[in-house]
């Protein structure tokens, strides 16, 4: 049967035969075609509609650099280090400074801000044992008024699959970056249309002869196409398609183009959880230095982790990377891109790699967590995550060094000295007075992070709010002055369950009449439960929520000695608006906001709001004063002599559950919240906790001290039991007041006799 | 009193840079530079002076670093220690040719209409000098220019609760209130922001 049928097919006529070979011939380059075309779609839209994926970068304050700033020699020199800055001999590019005895030698790198760009400048900056004297352009002797270093790198936002990468243009790629590439990975790139027979040739030959894979024969184009658009997996058809896609690829773009997409595609490494995509990237990753500053040899270490970026790994395998790398060297120098004397010289070089990766991430995680929070509300995920936006915040990474270490030590000698205290956590903001912009910030003790206690741990603020009831009464100049008496006496106030709130003062004793000043210094909690009830609790309420809007209060009268709950984020705007001399400003972690490319997307400017009357937040702010120097704060003053006069206010609540202080100087206010995430008590009262911990941060940050310039309109006066006194009378007290309302009676400070009076000038 | 002098002529300077400051009607910016001697003092006026004398300080309370006393248990004459008026102003590190130089930039923006690249310098400079009222001034005469009036009224506010006995500046935000209040048509204050102005241009009477 079959054989017959056989024999009936070859009996057909020759001419059908060739006809049904071409017709099928025709259909399958016509399939390959369309298949070919749909490829060709494929890689057009793919690479054309390529969006990089870029995280977001969020950047700490720029350091300003003026003469007359107080910022020491080893200052700078750190935070150059920071930034990646290599200390040299001579400065010849971007990126280095040279030290001598009293002066420095840098040379900055070109930055964009919102604002415009900094250039890269050739500066000497000179010092004396207060800070900067001077700075001067070194080409042309000029004085440089004002200049910003490029802001360290404090978090990411990464896309979900984890990428990171600094995008590069071809035209910034250093000519020996792509030179070491194409003599190591595709010696004919410039000649080839996309696939390199010639070396697919010789990697068949090479891994014959050696029994296994050593050597690809992939150009580089293949290569991207194999990042780009394909699986992992090694098939036969896989690598046709590659091939063809190379073929395509080539057709439509220009070397450059193909390479420039190479540069930024390629995988050079793993930090965490992220893969770090790129030679822009990995420059900082493995020497914390922009691409663009690195020398030959550390471009070539780059090139050879191409090949295998983990097995290569410079800070795990130094052995390997070192021998990978001087290979790459002696390629260059074989196909003439290096003298062979050069590369020897480079080769006997060290690797170079810096011994911490450009950034570290998660070292500032509270802060980055409150960054985040705001730019969610501006911007949707895709865009936080994806977009590459630049976000410049307000935080100093020494001065958040400083008070994320005074929080852990402190915490620690803390739960030595008191026997029944553990498990202590604690929250601290400090921010600038009348920018409002936060410069540091922790939510916990250091290690992973958890709970955000500055933004989210709502606690009662104790006595932190009584700066609200004295400022409602101070308002009323008329009324309430300074040292007003005011009875610190029992108070019984009947409750709707019919039992009777009975408040006391810490020691349990009545003080009588006090004046106003220090029933705030010694926070006598009858005098200002009566003081408040006077005033009409309403009324106070009305003052803490003008300092923070969206607060809505009950109108109790337990109000009047804390018991509301704020965040130490709410703590420090109401603090804020009393140091400012009543003028709120919201407080703020981010300035601007760049694409990209380093075009504006948005700024965040500085606003005020007047929610108290200037005269009366001076004499607040006096007030403050007094619970620092004599009141519940005064181990501050003992501690902290040189920076006197500082303001604040300490707080303790229920059972020292909560350990509270406030406090401000004339540039700087910080907060300091102390407690259990449980909500045991800590044995601690906002003098023994927090206190301790916000002097420790001061003693470091130093504070401008208050100036307690008054404000037009008032006046200080001598006062002596009350009443008007003279100037010179070194017993009585001065107070400032609020024109016109100054005691008008009238007390002698002398005896009448003159010789006296003089005797008592005298001495 | 180097210092005041070095206050003064800055603050000179200042004036100069922000031309577009709003001026009381009836003055003129000055375009020399006088000797500081000649210039309006931007010290305490002398009623304040007199109220706020150098005092010595008072000796360190006795108190022991990390454990405190409770409250109410401490020595009775800390507590009665005479209050003490504020000393002078330390002798702080002057940035003032950082600040001039922000001013400028921040003058040569806003000339060009890029306001808030002005804004953004003027910020730069408070970062440097936040307690400087003239900066806040300027930040107020922006706001006022790109018709946002409650903010130049806010800012306004600020400069002046800094601007102590500072009669040029304050005649000067009084001005830019005015200005902001005649705009949103609250007419009234803007009538007393003018008279105060108008009193502040006055020669002092002492």
């Amino acid at each position: 049967m079959a054989k017959r049928r056989r024999k009936r097919k070859s009996s057909r006529p020759r001419s059908t035969r060739l006809g049904f070979w071409l017709a099928l011939l025709v259909a399958a380059v016509a399939a390959a075609a369309v298949y070919v075309l749909w490829l060709d779609r494929e890689v057009r839209s793919a690479f054309e509609g390529k969006r990089w994926a870029l995280p977001a970068t969020v950047y700490a304050r720029p350091l300003e650099l003026y003469a007359g700033r107080s910022l020491r020699h080893d200052d700078l020199v750190r935070e150059l280090e920071a930034l990646g800055y290599r200390r040299s001999d001579g400065v010849d590019q971007a990126g280095e400074y040279a030290v001598s005895d009293s002066r420095l030698s840098v040379h900055t790198r070109r930055f964009r801000y919102w604002d415009g760009t900094e250039p890269a400048r050739h500066i000497q900056v000179r010092f004396d044992n207060r800070g900067i004297t001077a700075i001067m352009a070194v080409t042309t002797g000029e004085a440089v008024p004002v200049l910003r270093l490029g802001p360290r790198i404090i978090g990411k936002i990464y896309p979900e699959h984890h990428e990171d990468r600094i995008l590069i243009r071809y035209d910034n790629a250093p000519q020996q970056l792509i030179n070491a590439l194409i003599a190591v990975e595709d010696r004919d790139f410039y000649q080839h249309y996309g696939v390199d027979p010639l070396a697919i040739a010789r990697a068949a030959w090479v891994n014959l002869l050696a029994g296994r894979i050593r050597q690809g024969g992939s150009t580089l184009t293949q290569q991207l196409v194999k990042n780009f658009y394909l699986t992992r997996d090694r098939t036969l058809w896989r690598k046709i398609n590659e091939a063809i896609m190379a073929l395509l690829l080539e057709s439509h773009y220009s070397k450059q183009e193909i390479l420039e997409a190479y540069l930024n595609e390629v995988y050079l490494g793993q930090q965490g959880n992220n893969a770090i995509h790129g030679f822009g990237l990995a420059a900082e990753f493995y020497f914390r230095r922009p691409l663009t500053e690195l020398s030959t040899e550390q471009l070539a270490l780059l090139v050879g982790l191409v090949r295998g970026a983990s097995y290569y790994n410079p800070r795990r395998h130094p052995q390997r990377a070192l021998e990978r790398r001087n290979l790459v060297l002696r390629l260059m120098a074989d196909q003439g891109y290096l003298e062979p004397d050069a590369a020897e010289q480079l080769i006997s070089r060290p690797l170079g790699i810096s011994d911490v990766p450009g950034w570290t991430s998660d070292r500032y995680p509270t802060f980055v967590d409150l960054v985040r929070r705001q730019l969610h509300r501006d911007y949707d995920s895709d865009d936080l995550q994806n977009a590459g936006l630049r976000i410049f915040t307000t935080l100093d990474p020494v001065a958040q060094h400083t008070v994320q270490k005074s929080l852990d030590q402190r915490l620690q000698r803390l739960e030595q000295q008191y026997s029944n205290t553990e498990e202590l956590q604690g929250a601290v903001i400090l921010a600038s007075v009348d920018t409002g912009e936060i410069i540091a910030l922790t939510g916990q003790r250091g290690g992973s992070f958890g709970f955000n206690r500055a933004l989210d741990a709502r606690r009662p603020i104790g006595s932190l709010v009584k700066p609200a009831v004295y400022l409602t009464a101070l308002a009323r100049p008329e009324q309430y002055s300074v040292i007003t008496p005011i009875a610190d006496m029992p108070v019984s106030l009947p409750q709707p369950d019919g039992d009777s709130w009975m408040p006391e003062n810490y020691d349990r004793e009545f003080h009588g009449e006090v004046p106003l000043y220090q029933a705030l210094a010694q926070s006598y909690n009858l005098a200002t439960v009566n003081l408040g009830l006077e005033l009409g609790v309403a009324r106070v309420a009305d003052t803490l929520e003008a300092m923070l809007p969206g607060l809505s209060l009950r109108h109790y009268p337990s109000l009047l000695l804390g018991s509301v709950d704020l965040t130490p984020l709410q703590v420090t705007q109401m603090y804020q608006t009393i140091a400012a001399g009543g003028f709120r400003t919201p407080l703020k972690s981010i300035v601007a906001v760049l694409d990209s490319d380093g075009e504006p997307l948005r700024r965040y400017p500085l606003s005020v709001d007047q929610v108290a009357p200037t005269r009366a937040s001076y004499l607040m702010t006096f007030l403050l004063t007094q619970v620092v120097e004599r009141g519940t704060a005064r181990s501050a003053a003992a501690r902290l002599p040189d920076l006197m006069p500082l303001a604040g206010k300490t707080g303790t609540t229920d059972e020292l559950r909560d350990s509270w202080f406030a406090g401000f100087g004339s540039d700087r206010i910080g907060v300091v919240w102390i407690g259990r995430d449980d909500n045991q008590p800590t044995e601690l009262t906002g003098a023994s906790g927090a206190l301790q911990v916000w002097t420790d941060i001061m003693a470091v940050i130093k504070p401008r001290p208050l100036t307690l310039t008054p404000p037009d309109g008032v006046r200080w006066q001598k006062v002596i039991n009350g009443k008007r006194t003279d100037e010179d009378c070194e017993r009585a007290s001065s107070f400032p007041f609020i024109v016109p309302h100054l005691p008008e009676e009238y007390e002698p400070c002398h005896g009448s006799n003159a010789v006296e009076r003089l005797f008592q000038r005298i001495f | 009193m180097s210092e005041i002098i070095l206050r003064v002529f800055v603050s000179s300077l200042l004036l100069i840079l922000s031309a577009c400051a709003i001026q009381p009607s009836g003055t003129r910016v000055p375009v020399e530079q006088r000797s500081p001697q000649q210039q309006p003092s931007t010290d305490a006026e002398p009623r304040e002076k007199g109220g706020a004398p150098v005092e010595s300080r008072l000796p360190e309370p006795d108190t022991e670093i990390e454990t405190l006393p409770p409250p109410g248990k401490q020595d009775m004459k800390e507590l009665e220690a005479p209050v003490q008026a504020p000393p002078e102003p330390a002798e702080q590190p002057q940035a003032s040719s950082a600040v001039v130089a922000l001013l400028e930039t921040a003058r040569e923006q806003a000339a060009a209409g890029d306001d808030e690249q002005a804004a953004a310098h003027l910020e730069r400079a408070l970062r440097i000098e936040p307690k400087n009222p003239w900066l806040w001034h300027r930040l107020g005469v922006l706001r006022l220019q790109q018709g946002d009036y409650q903010a130049a009224i806010d800012l306004a506010n600020k400069s002046n609760a800094l601007a102590a006995g500072n009669r040029r500046l304050m005649a000067g935000n009084w001005e830019l209130l005015a200005r902001a209040y005649t705009a949103l048509g609250r007419d009234a204050e803007a009538e007393r922001a003018r008279r105060n102005a108008r009193e502040l241009q006055a020669p002092y009477q002492g």
